[in-house]
């Protein structure tokens, strides 16, 4: 079986696997407990051919082979190679790549940014040299604002970094009133 | 603009200072979430492609924001209790039950779990404790089965089976495991470990009043510390971020956080003691400090020493395997 060790990437020994879920890999000696599922299986079964014959649709991008369905957006013959299916719909690569019509959905989303850890960090991390949290500590409040309806992660059900943010953000400026207030008051009694 | 799904979380979680990694149950497939900080990176698995997971036992040295979270609690601890009687003592074996465990558990409860499907081979950084990805692969099963059924029975020929990628397997099957690369030449994670001994012994001597304190010879080791730390994680052992790296990583952080906090709490603490009116006196603090700094280098030290018994015994299971 080619069933390679998750921590070495060497071949385990197919002797153990036949026997049981777990294979001690001969090069890395660690415990590999296996779980191998139908598709494995499936994936193996030889392909028939899929050669286009005289008088036979072709495939748009490969002519030589057999079309087994048409692109939903574009029309265009697809070969099994090419054919993204979802659900019941067949769309073709360029017609996916470019998110043509209802095929954005077949651009799901890859990676985000995360607008709210950046704000939440902001007044934080500016901390270490406390005097810029005068610009950072407004600054916090008016990017959670502008980002709120931004797209948060795919994973994170709630704003609430925004919030605490926003918070920590308003702390800081109120701090900074209170403290130049202060400075302010001082100076005028000393004057008098 | 389609509905957005509803994920549930899967056991496992990698909570790393820079990076973190998660996985998520969908209707139809795992999230696997990869952040930078700052940056999420999904990649999904559905239920109808995974071939087989795999979970190995094995080292993992990871320290969590959790890990960083409970030492930074044991250095508060230590800077409330030591004027108590045998406060410094209690909290320093805290200290080193805590780093115990914390390699044990690294070393002898971890694992690295890989997920199969017939154009990838992927890691599953957040699970690399063995309880996690058993707990995990517990939930994953019946979804998968439920979408691609049962195994036949009896089991089809196993040698015959492909699995992963084609041209990877076909390559890692042809050609034999790569000889392992020779340790780094220049010995500076030794350099390391031994600038940790003496700057905690010298530390300790400072506490005890054997010799004066000296700026220029703590000084002199810190800078040879963060040059050996440096050096350290320039190498990297198989061109992975190993045990080594992190251990010089968290020696420079160490270091880093322990001189930012005592400059800040030397500073306050004169702040409040002009504000109340009292002679300025900092002189306890340099106690304090330096017993922090000899307890903090003797932890990054004893764990130094672990990664190395780890590593030759690692070798030396090694060379036996290939005798």
């Amino acid at each position: 079986m080619a069933l390679p060790c998750a921590r070495c990437n060497a071949p385990l020994p197919a002797w153990e696997l036949a026997s049981g879920d777990t294979a001690a890999c001969t090069s890395c000696g660690s415990s590999n407990q296996v779980r191998v599922f139908p598709a494995a299986v499936r994936s193996s079964v030889p392909v028939p051919s899929e050669t286009a014959l005289d008088g036979e649709a072709a495939c748009f991008d490969h002519p030589a082979k057999r079309a087994v369905a048409a692109c939903r957006h574009c029309g265009r013959f697809v070969c099994a190679l090419c054919s993204i299916q979802f659900g019941d719909e067949v769309w073709c690569p360029a017609c996916v790549v470019g998110r043509a019509g209802a095929a954005h959905r077949a651009n799901p989303d890859t990676s985000c940014a995360l607008y709210d850890s950046i704000a939440v960090l902001i007044p934080w991390f500016s901390l270490i040299f406390w005097p810029i949290t005068i610009i950072t500590g407004p600054g916090a409040v008016v990017f959670s604002i502008l980002k709120w309806r931004q797209p948060i992660s795919l994973v994170r059900r709630n704003r609430w970094r925004f919030v605490v943010a926003i918070l920590t953000g308003l702390g800081a400026a109120t701090g900074w009133v209170l403290l130049i207030g202060f400075m302010f008051a001082s100076a005028r009694r000393g004057a008098r | 603009m389609p509905d957005r799904i509803r994920y549930k979380k899967l056991p496992g979680h990698r909570r790393g200072i820079i990076h973190g990694a998660s996985l998520w149950l969908g209707p139809d497939h795992i999230l696997a979430v990869n952040s930078f900080r700052f940056r999420e990176e999904y990649k999904r698995y559905y239920f109808r492609d995974i071939q087989a997971l795999l979970i190995a036992r094995g080292p993992r040295f990871h320290l969590s924001t959790r890990a960083a979270v409970i030492g930074f609690f044991w250095l508060i601890a230590f800077a409330s209790f030591y004027q108590l009687p045998y406060g410094a003592l209690t909290v320093g074996i805290l200290g080193v039950l805590l780093v115990a465990s914390w390699v044990y558990f690294s070393a002898l409860c971890s694992c690295t779990c890989r997920i199969h499907t017939a154009v990838s081979q992927d890691r599953l950084p957040s699970l690399y404790r063995i309880w996690s990805a058993r707990r995990c692969l517990r939930a994953l099963e019946p979804h998968i089965s439920a979408v691609q059924g049962a195994l036949e029975q009896p089991l089809p020929d196993l040698e015959a089976v492909q699995i992963g990628p084609a041209e990877i397997v076909a390559e890692k099957v042809e050609t034999p495991p790569p000889a392992p690369s020779p340790r780094p030449t220049i010995p500076a994670f030794y350099f390391l470990i031994g600038s940790l001994f003496v700057n905690a012994l010298w530390s300790w001597l400072e506490f005890r009043r054997v010799v004066h304190p000296s700026s220029l010879v703590s000084n002199l080791m810190v800078l040879f510390e963060i040059a050996a730390a440096i050096v350290v994680l320039v190498q990297k052992y198989h061109h992975k971020f190993g045990a080594r790296q992190i251990l010089a990583m968290v020696s420079l952080i160490g270091m880093g956080s322990f001189f930012y906090g005592t400059q800040v709490w030397t500073a306050m603490t004169a702040a409040i003691q002009t504000a109340a009116k009292q002679p300025v006196n900092t002189t306890p603090i340099i106690g304090v400090s330096a017993q922090l700094d000899c307890i903090i280098a003797l932890l990054l030290g004893i764990a130094g020493l672990a990664v190395l018994v780890l590593e030759r015994s690692a070798d030396h299971q090694q060379g036996s395997i290939v005798s």
